[in-house]
């Protein structure tokens, strides 16, 4: 099983026709089940989402993170769910309709948006080697349940070679292919400290100037009575029964740009670090220190909207308690230079420290994704990561410290 | 320093010198609320020592619907916390809790239903069961003349400390940054700042909690502080959210199912129940805790001085899910004990939970008596502490490095797709983790999110 593939990050922005927002959002509700049925069937999908920007020129976000190439993927969506897509395009300003093959690619291309970060907790993993991952994982954990009794006086060892043969003895039915595998990420990560030193002197800059500007902001919150982030309760509601009850989450989140080149250049900054930092990430499946993110995006449109869109694991509570506690800084550092963040100095102080002030502009500015697809909806980044780290081992002669690593992994 | 005569005393205190308790869940009926409310609030028990330390004690705590009925207004009510106002029966709520299938909403016997729900919770503690009878008497005089429709749950402290299912309870209740001196200092149990627990006071974040406000308004007793803004009144201050639900436990199908179970794991062993029951819990039925062995000291102290990284021989003596790990994971999360410890901070709750019926006699047969634990914690942020503790580290499937369990004593959920459809709670150690097969025996019977508030938070809801 070659695995050399890459994964990559789509986000088109689809403009909407004027006053079609409304009923866009009603059929976004309406269709997501039907449609994410649909989207199971396309293989290169790790995860992905339509979602409704409102504004004065509102936008359809289309949002997938993907393995390939980018013309195989989006003609693999389009044999999935071209159809059941065509009401969302016909809302779409400049879609011409499905006249031949290759139109819904050419019009998704034609609004595509880089992403300025992207952060991919495994990569390598294709979207097949992940379930295959899991199944190998069920399995073995099933196979060591039923032969406990003959299993557990040999050493480790032994046990998982006799789980390893057993495996492949079962491999076509499961589709478990135990052959040697290497995941696509090669090369050694860069450290924190040495991206940091690669910017030292725009970081320096930086910060110098934004104690200016965080005090300038400071005595404009004191004049003017501050626009307060309180989110509307009827967002916070869907919100909310969107997310209870999954495992694996998503989140979409707009903020705007402040006024001034100072903050599009110290944001652009803070990106660009952050894309760095991500990729190194990508090396432990941690972004800054967070364990929970499968994949995640910072995409700056050009009317300075800064769109955030994340796969994590668990609660939003809880994945917002991890931004306070581990990644505040670098959360601030971006964040910081968008409308109503909680107060900040020297750019990456303050700001997403102030627990109840970061999470409720957070919720006041998150939009409603009724339709979020995922892959692997019960499995965790730390679970990918060890289930592809059992097959590595297990695709290979068994020694002593590998046996010990099964066994270890395998935890309930 | 704590304002300890504006707090209600069930917050700093468990009143373990009185054993006795009864908590009436009350439903405004009529329009006698504020008046009712006016005549408790003479007797509402503070957090002063010379209070604490009465016989006779009596809280109060009030639900967003009992809130509503005492004419608070809605533009007040939406500066509660968003689950405080839902209500723990809210569906989205008991998602989040777990409360689904047969632990759902429209089976409990209080707190589930609008025909069911609770508006207002009346705790008395006393020390014996005369001393209650009496105070309720009296009580009961006012529910009747104010038109309340009262019901009543009793429960009591067990003078062995130990709940139904055998094992000693209450061993790692939070400490109080701030307040008391405590002369041990327990690296392994973080003293958590007030502000976690009541409103106005600083945070494990080192802030301010959010806290509820009101109009502002004049009264006959002392009204509460002005907000920073002056345009309201701050109706949280020294005020604490209660988290009450009344959890039963089927003791006799417990023991027979460890028994089962654990002659399965232990064969040959004749305490095997006993055993498999500890790792279940993570403590033995003395409250050793698994994690360090039986090497450690019976005191309190001791038996709370412990964490899980002290070498890896002796963490695995405790299974990763086992019920206390996951209630207080300690140092455990993650690689790095240091944050683990603050993280676990940020998520502790203060226990007030006592037992409800007769203990049911070791070896005894089911005498089909409902028993198990009226549920209390108290703290200020119902989704980052409470809910949080429930559905992260209680019922998330992904604690610690596991993917298909829950807490093997109350975790409650949907079922989960990589489980096969059967529950399991697994063994670590050296060598094959074991997966054993897991049942239920603790069933949620009703419940309710209440607000305590501060002396001069209910001077001000009694205002007529």
């Amino acid at each position: 099983m070659p695995s050399q593939v890459r994964q990559q990050a789509l986000t088109a922005m689809l403009p909407v026709r004027s006053g079609e927002a409304a009923a866009l959002d009603a059929w976004l509700v309406v269709e997501a089940p039907a449609i994410t049925r649909r989207l199971a069937h396309v293989t290169s999908l790790h995860f992905g989402r339509f979602v409704l920007l409102p504004g004065a020129e509102p936008l359809v976000a289309l949002e997938t993170s993907f393995d390939g190439e980018l013309e195989a993927h989006l003609d693999e969506l389009w044999a999935a769910a071209g159809a059941s897509l065509e009401p969302l395009l016909e809302r779409c300003t400049g879609w011409t309709g499905p006249g031949d093959p290759g139109a819904f690619g050419r019009y998704v291309r034609a609004h595509l948006r880089e992403a300025s970060a992207f952060f991919a907790a495994h990569p390598g993993l294709t979207v097949g080697r992940v379930q295959a991952d899991a199944r190998l994982r069920r399995e073995l954990g099933r196979y060591l349940d039923r032969q406990r009794a003959l299993l557990e006086p040999l050493a480790s060892r032994e046990i998982v070679q006799r789980a390893q043969a057993a495996l492949r003895g079962m491999e076509p039915e499961a589709r478990l292919e135990l052959v040697p595998v290497e995941r696509a990420v090669t090369g050694e990560p860069k450290s924190v400290l040495r991206i940091l030193l690669e910017h030292v002197l725009s970081l320096v800059g930086t910060v110098l100037l934004a104690v200016i500007y965080d005090l300038s902001d400071l005595l404009r919150r004191l004049w003017t009575d501050a626009e307060p982030s309180t989110p509307s309760p009827e967002l916070v509601a869907r919100a909310g029964r969107e997310e209870a009850g999954r495992l694996v989450n998503a989140l979409t989140h707009v903020a705007e740009l402040k006024p001034g080149s100072f903050r599009r250049g110290a944001l652009r900054l803070a990106l660009r670090i952050t894309d760095e930092l991500a990729r190194a990430a990508s090396f432990s499946g941690r972004l800054g220190g967070i364990e929970s993110i499968h994949f995640a995006r910072w995409v700056l449109l050009p009317d300075g909207r800064l769109v955030f869109f994340s796969n994590y694991d668990g609660s939003w509570e809880s994945y917002l308690g991890e931004f306070i506690e581990r990644a505040s800084r670098g959360l601030t550092m971006i964040w910081s230079n968008t409308v109503g963040f909680p107060t900040t100095f020297a750019w990456v102080l303050g700001g997403a420290r102030d627990e109840a002030g970061f999470k409720r502009w957070t919720r006041a500015r998150q939009l409603p994704t009724p339709l979020w697809y995922s892959a692997y909806p019960e499995l965790s980044v730390a679970e990918v990561r060890r289930n592809a780290e059992i097959r590595e081992i297990l695709a290979r002669d068994i020694d002593e410290a590998g046996a010990r690593r099964v066994l270890e992994v395998v935890r309930d | 320093m704590l304002e300890r005569g504006d707090i209600q005393g069930l917050v700093l205190s468990g009143y373990a010198s009185s054993p006795r308790a009864r908590c009436f869940l009350i439903q405004f009926t009529g329009a006698g609320a504020k008046a009712w409310l006016s005549r408790v609030l003479s007797r509402v028990t503070t957090g002063t020592r010379r209070e604490r330390a009465a016989r006779v004690r009596l809280n109060v705590g009030l639900s967003a619907t009992g809130l509503r009925a005492l004419g608070l207004p809605e533009a007040s009510l939406v500066t509660f916390p968003r689950e405080f106002v839902q209500g723990m029966a809210d569906p989205e709520r008991a998602l989040v809790l777990g409360d689904v299938g047969a632990q759902a909403p429209e089976h409990w016997e209080f707190g589930g239903t609008e025909r069911t729900r609770v508006d207002a919770a009346l705790l008395i503690y006393a020390a014996d069961d005369a001393e209650l009878d009496e105070l309720s008497a009296e009580l009961e005089e006012d529910f009747e003349r104010f038109g309340l429709e009262v019901s009543e749950q009793d429960s009591y402290l067990p003078a062995d400390q130990h709940e139904h299912f055998g094992f000693r309870d209450g061993l790692s209740n939070v400490r109080l940054a701030g307040g008391l001196r405590f002369r041990n200092n327990n690296p392994f149990d973080l003293r958590v700042p007030p502000g976690e627990f009541v409103l106005g006071y600083l945070n494990a974040y080192g802030r301010f909690p959010e806290s509820p406000q009101a109009p502002v308004r004049q009264g006959t007793r002392r009204m509460p502080r002005l907000t920073d803004a002056r345009r309201a009144m701050d109706l949280g201050e020294n005020g604490s959210f209660l988290v009450l639900r009344k959890l039963a436990q089927d003791v006799a199908g417990f023991r027979g199912y460890v028994a089962r179970e654990g002659s399965q794991v232990f064969p040959d062993d004749p305490r095997a129940a006993e055993r498999f029951a500890s790792l279940l819990v993570g403590r033995t039925q003395e409250g050793v805790p698994l994690a360090r062995g039986p090497e450690l000291g019976r005191g309190t102290n001791e038996l709370n001085r412990f964490g899980y990284r002290d070498g890896e021989r002796l963490a695995a003596r405790c299974p990763l899910g086992a019920h206390v790990r996951r209630a207080n994971p300690r140092d455990g999360l993650g690689d790095d004990p240091a944050e683990s410890l603050l993280h676990v901070r940020a998520h502790r709750l203060i226990r007030r939970g006592r037992l409800f019926g007769p203990p049911l006699a070791p070896g005894a047969a089911d005498d089909r008596q409902a028993r198990g634990i009226l549920f209390m914690a108290l703290c200020a942020n119902l989704r980052r502490q409470f809910e949080f503790v429930q559905e992260t580290w209680l019922n998330g499937p992904k604690f610690s490095g596991l993917t298909h369990e829950r807490d093997p004593l109350v975790g409650s959920g949907p079922p989960l797709a990589s489980g096969d459809g059967r529950e399991t709670f697994s063994l670590q150690g050296e060598g094959m983790r074991r997966s054993c097969s897991l049942e239920r025996f603790v069933t949620m019977r009703g419940g309710a999110y209440l607000f305590l508030p501060g002396l001069r938070g209910l001077s001000y809801l009694a205002e007529p």
